[in-house]
């Protein structure tokens, strides 16, 4: 196994990539944004793509429940999502990309 | 070079990067032209241009199930399944490290690798999540239809050759296998799978140095790679560095938690998966073909994991009735059959269907059980055709 140093990256650039991709650039590596427009959109841009494309996620089609459980594992792994976020984040996932 | 130097150099050459870049790139120059609507397709992974990204970071890619036409799956055909992406290891400092439970920790290099006994086998290896995007409702994770699987021709060493010159104590019961890859975060857990001493010691699991006669490729967890054939593709961890001998299974989460299925007495508690499932796809032809009326030969892939094929069943009316498919192509212990099915198709439309069984006496159902991971889909594959 390795470790990278993303870790402390991942804590500023959340709201740089918030910012930056409001419009929808950058979802993985190659490709646009695939997820869904909506005003949290780059909330959910800016907690996810530190780690992994937008394409993971985009490809969801999850209940609600099924989400908070994902999202709370994501913070448990680090993801800079905050308590102010975490519900307008679960709210975007769970309407935008729900079953 | 230390963690953190080598941790920084890898950063460089990853995407994230590219992104930071174009992130502030948009903050001083206002946003891209090309401002998105809806979902837009990733580009092609290069050397893998005819497979689905499914997604770019990890790199996650499916062939397309018309494109399995060959026993032999070759490797720009070959799907790709990264729980995390790894950096390029340079083979001259490749090192794989045995300790544990064993009387004589050892590391090897590639050349110590080499020196032992050479082995070739035909195995073919599959996602567990492989046609994840059929569960209904669905299941989290990569939605993978039916092309996460694939065979290839496998030169390496056997795994139990390697455990043995590190002479392992009575207490090793399990095998801990770690590979190169790098989870994003220090919080996020090391993907480990690991499988008890018993697979490790059959002649079959091995260390794979080849694929279809090239160094494994890097995609592929080159340039050493673990191999455990007709398990679930997860335990052939790649980039493989280390193997650790425990008195217990590995208790990660990527054992305790994914990669687990409701066992069928009692579906309250789960499993851990280990062989894959005994399962069949159709081909040719593909779903939606035009096709002439007339003479055409239905043909397709089985495999059983820990079982053998055994029957092919298929049926050109939805089900009603079904006929033996031969099975043709060379057999391999670990390897998928190819079948096929001589078929008179008569002016319409058709469904056709295939139906597989195997030594374990398992057949493919007609449905089945909701499986919150999304594991296990092999529910008997049906394609729509249409004669004239």
């Amino acid at each position: 196994m390795r470790r990278s140093v993303r870790a402390s990256l991942a804590t500023v650039l959340p709201a740089v990539l918030a910012v930056g991709f409001g419009a929808g650039l950058a979802g993985g590596q190659t490709g646009g944004n695939p997820l869904p427009p909506d005003e949290h959109m780059p909330l959910v841009l800016g907690a996810c793509i530190p780690c992994h494309s937008a394409e993971m996620v985009a490809q969801q089609r999850l209940d609600r429940s099924t989400w908070e459980a994902i999202v709370d594992r994501m913070i448990g792994y680090g993801a800079p999502i905050t308590p102010e976020t975490r519900p307008l984040i679960v709210q975007y996932l769970a309407t935008r990309l729900g079953p | 070079m230390n963690d953190r130097s080598r941790a920084l150099r890898e950063l460089s050459r990853r995407a994230f990067v590219v992104q930071v870049g174009a992130a502030a790139t948009l903050l001083g120059g206002g946003l891209p032209a090309r401002a998105q609507t809806g979902a837009a397709a990733p580009s092609p992974v290069p050397g893998k241009e005819k497979l689905i990204v499914r997604s770019p970071r990890p790199i996650n890619l499916e062939t397309p199930l018309r494109e399995l036409t060959t026993d032999v799956t070759p490797n720009d055909l070959f799907f790709v399944r990264n729980n995390y992406d790894g950096p390029v290891i340079d083979p001259s400092a490749y090192v794989l490290v045995v300790d544990g439970e064993v009387e004589n920790p050892i590391t090897l290099r590639l050349d110590d690798l080499r020196r032992l006994e050479a082995v070739t086998q035909t195995v073919t290896l599959e996602c567990a999540g492989n046609g994840r995007s059929f569960h209904k409702p669905p299941a989290a994770g990569l939605q993978w239809e039916h092309g996460a699987v694939g065979t290839a021709v496998w030169r390496g060493v056997r795994l139990a050759d390697v455990l043995r010159l590190a002479r392992p104590k009575a207490t090793a019961r399990h095998v801990v296998p770690d590979g190169n890859d790098a989870p994003p975060t220090p919080q996020a857990p090391d993907f480990i799978r690991s499988h008890p001493i018993s697979k490790a010691m059959e002649p079959h699991t091995m260390i794979a140095l080849e694929m279809n006669g090239q160094p494994v490729p890097h995609l592929h967890g080159g340039p050493v790679r673990l191999l455990v054939p007709g398990w679930v593709g997860s335990a052939s961890i790649k980039w493989l560095t280390k193997l650790t001998l425990a008195d217990k299974e590995w208790g990660g989460p990527f054992m305790a938690r994914s990669y687990r299925s409701p066992r069928v007495d009692d579906p309250s508690l789960t499993y851990s998966l280990q062989s894959v499932e005994c399962k069949s796809v159709v081909v040719a032809p593909s779903d939606g073909a035009q096709l002439t009326a007339g003479p055409q030969t239905i043909t397709g892939f089985a495999w059983a994991g820990e079982g053998t094929v055994v029957a092919v069943d298929v049926s050109t009316d939805g089900g009603q009735t079904w006929k033996a498919a031969s099975l043709v192509g060379p057999e391999h212990r670990y390897a998928w059959r190819r079948w096929e099915l001589a078929w008179t198709a008569a002016p319409g439309a058709h469904t056709l269907m295939a139906r597989a069984s195997d030594s374990l006496g398992r057949h493919q159902p007609a449905s089945r059980p909701r499986d919150p991971q999304g594991y296990r889909w092999n529910v008997i594959h049906a394609v729509r055709v249409n004669a004239a």
